[in-house]
């Protein structure tokens, strides 16, 4: 696709972004129901339904937006939709364990290579995200970053620009069917962001031979960092490393630093969704996590990581075995968030 | 062959002059002694000291270089091209290799010449251990091992780490085999009648080694240098983290 096009996706992503948070603010009320039957209570019920959320629609971004969506129109309260996003971010490694597992299953292996990658995701995710949503909501609570509170009334002149007339002829819709356009734009929205993304490898030389060379920690970090910013999702950035690394192979050593990369910068277009939905401490909550995320994640690669790296290969070859210690994981897994939902 | 020694002031100097006695004693070596001017000049009697320790053996001649003792070990190899250098490691913490560097890594990178960095050896050095990555050392770290096996008597193991591992949809399917590096390490010992000695490990590459060699109680570890990792800018340098890292002593195969 030429460059004019590439731009021209982003474009169309963009003001697709803005509707899309629109559409879900005016149908959220129409999931409050749900979401109160479902258990949706406080920051671990946040955490569940976030989770649960991304393995439904294969990606962690579309929920955090979501999240914000609902924090700006009431449906939910800050610490449901703090943990609903941080939910998400786990929920989205999760999606990388399963489609890991799929992959060995297509391939016939025996053990779980391709479930590796996932294991080490959500393990590397998990190791950092659950301290990191304490002290970001510990930021949160004592008004740090105060400056990045963003008023609603804003962007209500931007918003209402370009959208007036469509909104309030939406606004006539069904509240449940609003909701479901919003998660349909915001899904097509992430779609033209990727069809922006320009083609990588398919030279004669790999431009990350990731396969044979153990990199530095640090520089997979900011290839993880860097990578993500661009794709917005950890699971697409994990996936651009086929073509940058030509073989279809990743050496250990290089997975879990460029995993704590993606994390952080894979709450970008969450932070984007913060500053869009007029909530005045949406893009403040965001911003605390990435801080956080990327606060704890400095230790691990720059002062550890001989030691993090090691717990973290431990762990997933332990859950890679056989396919079936895969799945027994995968079930483990599965039954955190439904815990979550149902106990607290 | 000849042999540099690098006969360090320190307590760690007699691991190198321990190791240059038992290749003197194996009567494959001609072993010169080499001391910085700064250490003679403290102390005149550290290299007819050194000597003693290694007689009765083969021919031994020394010399001084100006120090630092990388500088001198490093133009010493350049003049005399010998066929090993064996050095001790200079004892530096974290902090003293941030600021000054390493000194064996500087002597590895530079020295064209296998470099024993000797630590802590037995009385007689009996296991080694063969890292071999599957690429393009694995043949010379290979035939190094049974040379020292033949040369020395000692009994040689290898052990390769798959630490590679599939891209979710990356991989052909019917990918079930592991990587290529597995079946070239094996097709390279086959060819050496000696796959029976070889372990294989998966997981990080460095951990797993050392791993192996602390199980199997090994005293000297083979590997290959830099080369093939020498991928460019943010590459990990392997071998120098083995060394730095390894129990025991470290012999590092060098690039043709």
């Amino acid at each position: 696709m030429a460059v004019s096009g590439r731009l021209l996706s982003v474009v169309a992503a963009l003001l697709l972004f803005v509707l899309a948070l629109e559409l879900l603010k005016a149908g959220a009320g129409g999931v409050t129901p749900a979401l109160r039957g479902l258990g949706v209570s406080g920051m671990a019920g946040g955490v569940g339904i976030g989770w649960l959320a991304a393995c439904g629609l294969l990606s962690g971004s579309p929920v955090a937006a979501i999240a914000l969506s609902l924090l700006a129109s009431g449906a939910l309260t800050s610490a449901e939709a703090f943990g609903m996003i941080a939910g998400s971010r786990l929920g989205a490694s999760f999606v990388v364990l399963l489609v890991g597992g799929l992959d060995d299953l297509r391939a016939g292996r025996r053990e779980g290579r391709s479930a590796y990658i996932g294991v080490a995701a959500l393990v590397a995710t998990a190791v950092v995200y659950l301290p990191a949503m304490a002290l970001a909501w510990r930021g949160l609570e004592s008004g740090a970053l105060t400056w990045l509170r963003i008023e609603g009334r804003a962007l209500e002149g931007v918003v209402g620009t370009l959208y007036g007339p469509v909104l309030s002829a939406a606004a006539h819709l069904p509240r449940l069917g609003l909701f479901a356009a919003g998660v349909a734009a915001l899904l097509l929205a992430f779609r033209a962001f990727d069809r922006a993304l320009p083609e990588v490898g398919g030279g004669d030389r790999p431009l990350l031979p990731a396969d044979h060379v153990v990199y530095r920690p640090w520089f997979m970090f900011g290839v993880g960092l860097a990578v993500t910013a661009l794709t917005l999702s950890v699971s697409v950035s994990l996936s651009l490393l086929v073509p940058l690394a030509a073989r279809g192979y990743v050496r250990r050593e290089n997975v879990w630093p460029y995993i704590l990369g993606a994390n952080v910068t894979t709450l970008v277009d969450t932070l984007l969704a913060g500053a869009l939905v007029g909530h005045p401490d949406a893009a403040r909550m965001v911003a605390l996590l990435m801080a956080a995320v990327t606060l704890l994640s400095l230790p691990a690669v720059f002062v550890f990581p001989r030691t993090f790296g090691r717990a973290i290969d431990r762990v997933a070859r332990g859950a890679t075995t056989t396919v079936g210690a895969v799945a027994a994981f995968v079930a483990l897994l599965l039954a955190v968030p439904v815990a979550l939902l149902a106990l607290l | 062959m000849d042999v540099l020694v690098y006969v360090d002031p320190s307590p760690r100097g007699e691991w190198a002059l321990s190791v240059a006695a038992q290749l003197a004693a194996a009567g494959t070596a001609a072993l010169h002694l080499l001391a910085t001017e700064e250490d003679a000049a403290l102390d005149p009697d550290l290299l007819s000291r050194a000597r003693a320790r290694l007689s009765p053996g083969p021919s031994v001649t020394e010399s001084v270089r100006p120090g630092p003792a990388e500088r001198a070990v490093v133009a010493e190899a350049s003049a005399r091209r010998p066929g090993l250098v064996v050095v001790p490691p200079a004892g530096r913490g974290a902090i003293a290799r941030m600021l000054k560097g390493s000194r064996v890594a500087t002597v590895v990178r530079s020295v064209r010449a296998p470099v024993l960095v000797a630590r802590r050896p037995p009385e007689r050095i009996g296991r080694v251990l063969a890292a071999l990555s599957g690429r393009e050392s694995t043949a010379r770290v290979a035939a190094a091992a049974l040379d020292l096996e033949r040369d020395l008597g000692v009994r040689v193991a290898f052990v390769h780490v798959a630490s590679e591992v599939a891209l979710p949809f990356g991989a052909p399917p019917g990918a079930g085999e592991p990587p290529s590096s597995s079946e070239a390490v094996r097709r390279a010992l086959r060819a050496r009648g000696r796959e029976d000695a070889l372990v294989e490990r998966e997981g990080l590459v460095i951990e797993e080694v050392l791993e192996e060699f602390d199980r199997g109680a090994f005293h000297l570890l083979l590997v290959g240098s830099r080369g093939e990792e020498a991928a460019g800018f943010g590459t990990e340098d392997v071998t120098v983290r083995l060394l730095l890292r390894c129990p025991g002593s470290t012999l590092i195969v060098p690039r043709l």
